[in-house]
């Protein structure tokens, strides 16, 4: 499955305008704080309505301008975990995992059935009943991670998945994260912020500064002949 | 080093410190006990059998409920509004909210009598209507709701807005509508918020005397609560009204009490310690 997110808008002081595609791959988003990583993955998820362009998932225009559509994000199909993981505090772990069934009126008893046969296959069943409060960083990551799955997403929308690890949880939970985008096939949009994990997804990268696609390509690539300086130390790193 | 470091590593200053501190505490807190040995069994019970009390204990909870209902009903779409805007307008309609406390409560009564009297500013049409407002019940849950809603909708306001947009983006994402987003992941975590607000306000509710007392007159049975029963019965006999502010004091101690234990009770639940 491709998508392609060609968007211009203007949001605060920030004035986004990209034009990247990709396929069934992971493909790493980097950029310093502020240049619109954030934002664009709010606007895939239909968080942000732009001014101008389309967003296409698979063979789907969930967003387009021109043609006057702007699908509800509950009807984009794409699962979103943000930065901090942004699990329910007042929910279970297993409640938040089987959030999305709440909507299509599956029963409880249903719910909770699916929920930990998912969280099982994700290997957080053992979570099920604590509360976001008492997870790792590394166990929130799974949790939200299998809530995101429930929707069958058409593309995966991670913001720093890493960010909130300490070193050693780090490099447990970007070998689970890379495992399990590679055994699933389908698009991923990853926002990093640190090359080994650009490294370990084997994603291409698209390199956004100011709202602007700076560079894209390999990982590879980009660490050869980087275009920016902060390409350069990124990868310096 | 902080402030409260400092102080507490110098005894003396903090001796000093409370010493200057303890006349405001004194007279917050010595009235209260002054009221608790005011009053006797025996004269408890002449003050609850007054025919003061019933009727004004009973309108004062039948307003009071009603008032609250209005507020919160109304109150939780204007916080969620101004929660979640940031422009010019949103900090406007946060001022304006503001009014009605630093407004004195007898202005506001004069202000209501001057919107909804027979010769305010509505004062035709509802008398076209034949609807009279002035010296109603209405009035009494009117200056309730006037007086009361701005504790409500700061305190929901401040709630909603510690409620992280990413959560609510995530719950669209995952199938709930707008409306369902709201429902399901902003009030639940705002909660406690929400609840807390709602107390100060009811309680609010409960005292108010001035804008009461203009706006809807002190009629038994009709518009006269229960501080308005306190006011008429200290003309005749004390003890009725030693017995009215004693039942709402405890009202209030005891609402206190449950908002000063529940935000650590609703933590320890979300938490799921048990």
């Amino acid at each position: 499955m491709s998508w392609h997110v060609a968007v211009r808008m203007r949001l605060g002081s920030l004035d986004l305008d990209v034009d990247i595609q990709g396929g069934d791959a992971p493909v790493a988003l980097i950029g310093p704080n502020g240049s619109g990583k954030t934002t664009l993955l709010r606007t895939i998820a239909g968080a942000h309505r732009p001014d101008s362009g389309f967003i296409r998932v698979g063979a789907e225009r969930v967003f387009d301008a021109e043609a006057g559509v702007d699908l509800a994000p509950e009807r984009r199909h794409v699962g979103y975990v943000p930065q901090g993981y942004g699990l329910f505090p007042h929910l279970s772990a297993l409640d938040n995992v089987a959030f999305s069934w709440l909507a299509r009126g599956v029963s409880r008893a249903e719910r909770r059935r699916a929920g930990l046969g998912l969280m099982e296959r994700m290997g957080c069943a053992h979570l099920a009943d604590r509360t976001p409060w008492g997870l790792s960083g590394g166990e929130q990551q799974r949790v939200a991670l299998a809530r995101a799955l429930t929707v069958d997403p058409r593309i995966l929308l991670l913001d720093e998945p890493l960010a909130a690890l300490d070193a050693q949880a780090r490099r447990a939970v970007r070998g689970h994260l890379a495992e399990h985008l590679a055994a699933r096939p389908g698009p991923a949009i990853v926002v990093s912020h640190e090359a080994r994990d650009v490294w370990a997804l084997g994603a291409d990268v698209h390199a956004i500064e100011a709202g602007r696609i700076v560079q894209s390509g390999s990982a590879e690539a980009l660490a050869k002949s980087p275009a920016t300086e902060f390409v350069a130390a990124f990868f310096e790193a | 080093m902080s402030a409260a470091g400092a102080a507490r590593r110098d005894p003396s200053g903090r001796w000093l410190l409370a010493l200057a501190a303890a006349p405001i505490l004194l007279l917050l807190v010595v009235p209260l006990i002054g009221l608790a040995l005011a009053s006797s069994p025996a004269d408890l019970a002449v003050g609850v059998r007054s025919p003061l009390f019933a009727p004004a204990l009973w309108l004062s909870a039948r307003t009071t409920v009603v008032s609250l209902a209005l507020v919160v009903a109304t109150g939780t779409p204007l916080a969620w509004w101004m929660a979640t805007g940031s422009g010019r307008g949103t900090r406007v309609v946060e001022a304006l909210v503001d009014l009605p406390i630093v407004v004195p409560p007898a202005v506001v009564g004069i202000a209501l009598l001057e919107t909804f009297g027979r010769s305010g500013l509505f004062g035709v049409q509802l008398g076209a209507l034949g609807i009279q407002v002035p010296f109603t019940t209405l009035a009494v849950v009117l200056a309730q709701v006037v007086v009361s809603a701005p504790f409500y909708v700061q305190a929901a306001a401040a709630a909603f807005r510690r409620v992280e947009p990413d959560l609510l983006i995530v719950a669209r994402t995952l199938g709930q509508s707008q409306r369902g987003a709201f429902l399901r992941v902003a009030v639940p975590i705002a909660l406690p918020g929400l609840v807390g607000g709602a107390a100060l306000a009811w309680a609010r509710a409960l005292g108010e005397f001035g804008a009461t007392l203009l706006f809807a007159g002190n009629l038994p049975g009709t518009t006269q609560t229960m501080p308005l029963a306190i006011y008429m019965a200290l003309e005749s006999d004390v003890r009725v009204a030693v017995a009215i502010s004693l039942v709402l004091a405890a009202v209030a101690m005891l609402l206190l009490f449950a908002l000063r234990a529940a935000p650590s009770v609703w933590a320890s639940i979300t938490r799921g310690e048990r």
